[in-house]
């Protein structure tokens, strides 16, 4: 019998490690489930294999993120902060200005949300995988907007403009990741799965 | 050419490294540092330190060939260089000049 570890675990490592150690990594991981699973079952080499992948997440992100050269850095953040470009638009229309109060809290609200985003845009764009960059960008985008959109949902006033500009600002997330995901290719890096 | 200092880390995996030879790879170099030390290493780690070990010129690396119970992959083989062995000495001597001479049995009571 084949044991397999879990896809999960798998796949958290795959994008993670640095390119130039990932099939080591790999390998290794690999060797040490099967070996596990031979002593000890697949059930619990599957709970190795998925605390050895959680475990060793930071410490693969660190590694990863020095091996990308500055200029891929300044690419990638400056992606993600074209992405959350059209917050305060969005932040408006869900709530008037007025309501927010001072316009520098509406400052800080959007940097608290784009910063996160245009980091994760850099990390992304610099060095993961084409299939992953647009996935990373759609689901932070996603998770940052789904209160506003419950609120829009929910609210009968919202104007067809307000849906109008929903939509804009996730094309610009869609068209930032696919932007981020062709230049990730041209790099010839490796598509997972 | 300056001197590379060593982590706690860095230092067993060095050891580690040397203990093993010519087969070090990363399951036996985690295999080696569990069974003397009892710590269970993430490969993560391992591979994090290994990376700065290579930078630091301590460490070089050579990939061997695919095998089926790696899935097809290749190992990485490590060797230690003549400036980890110089590391590593003199880290061992720190901890000799610091240890020596210590009544060490007030840890038993």
């Amino acid at each position: 019998m084949c044991a397999t570890p879990p896809a999960a675990g798998r796949w958290l490592v795959r994008v993670l490690a640095p390119r130039r150690e990932r099939e080591a990594i790999e390998g290794d991981l690999h060797e040490r489930y099967a070996r596990k699973a031979r002593e000890l079952g697949s059930r619990r080499a599957d709970a190795w294999f998925l605390g050895q992948a959680i475990r060793s997440a930071a410490p693969l992100c660190l590694a990863s993120a020095s091996e990308v050269s500055a200029g891929r850095w300044v690419v990638g953040v400056v992606a993600g902060a074209l992405i959350t470009s059209l917050l305060p638009a969005l932040i408006t229309s869900v709530a008037p200005l007025e309501t927010l109060g001072r316009p520098q809290d509406l400052v800080l609200e959007y940097l608290a949300l784009s910063l996160p985003v245009a980091f994760a845009g850099g990390f992304s764009s610099s060095r993961l995988s084409r299939a992953f960059t647009p996935v990373t960008v759609s689901c932070l985008v996603a998770l940052l907007y789904a209160p506003a959109l419950v609120a829009m949902i929910g609210d009968p006033t919202v104007a067809g403009s307000d849906w109008g500009c929903l939509g804009l600002t996730v094309f610009a997330g869609c068209a930032g990741g696919m932007l981020a995901a062709r230049r990730s290719t041209r790099t010839g890096e490796p598509v997972p799965g | 050419m300056s001197r590379a200092r060593l982590t706690r880390f860095e230092f067993l995996v060095l050891a580690a490294i040397l203990r093993i030879g010519d087969d070090a790879y990363g399951v036996a170099i985690a295999e080696e540092i569990r069974q003397r030390t009892g710590r269970d290493v993430a490969v993560g780690s391992l591979y994090r330190t290994l990376k700065r070990l290579e930078k630091k010129g301590c460490v070089s690396s050579t990939t061997g060939e695919p095998t089926p119970e790696r899935g097809g992959r290749a190992k990485t083989f490590y060797r230690v260089e003549a400036a980890g062995r110089e590391a590593l000495r003199e880290s061992v001597a720190e901890v000799r000049s610091l240890v020596d001479g210590l009544d060490l049995r007030w840890e038993a009571v």
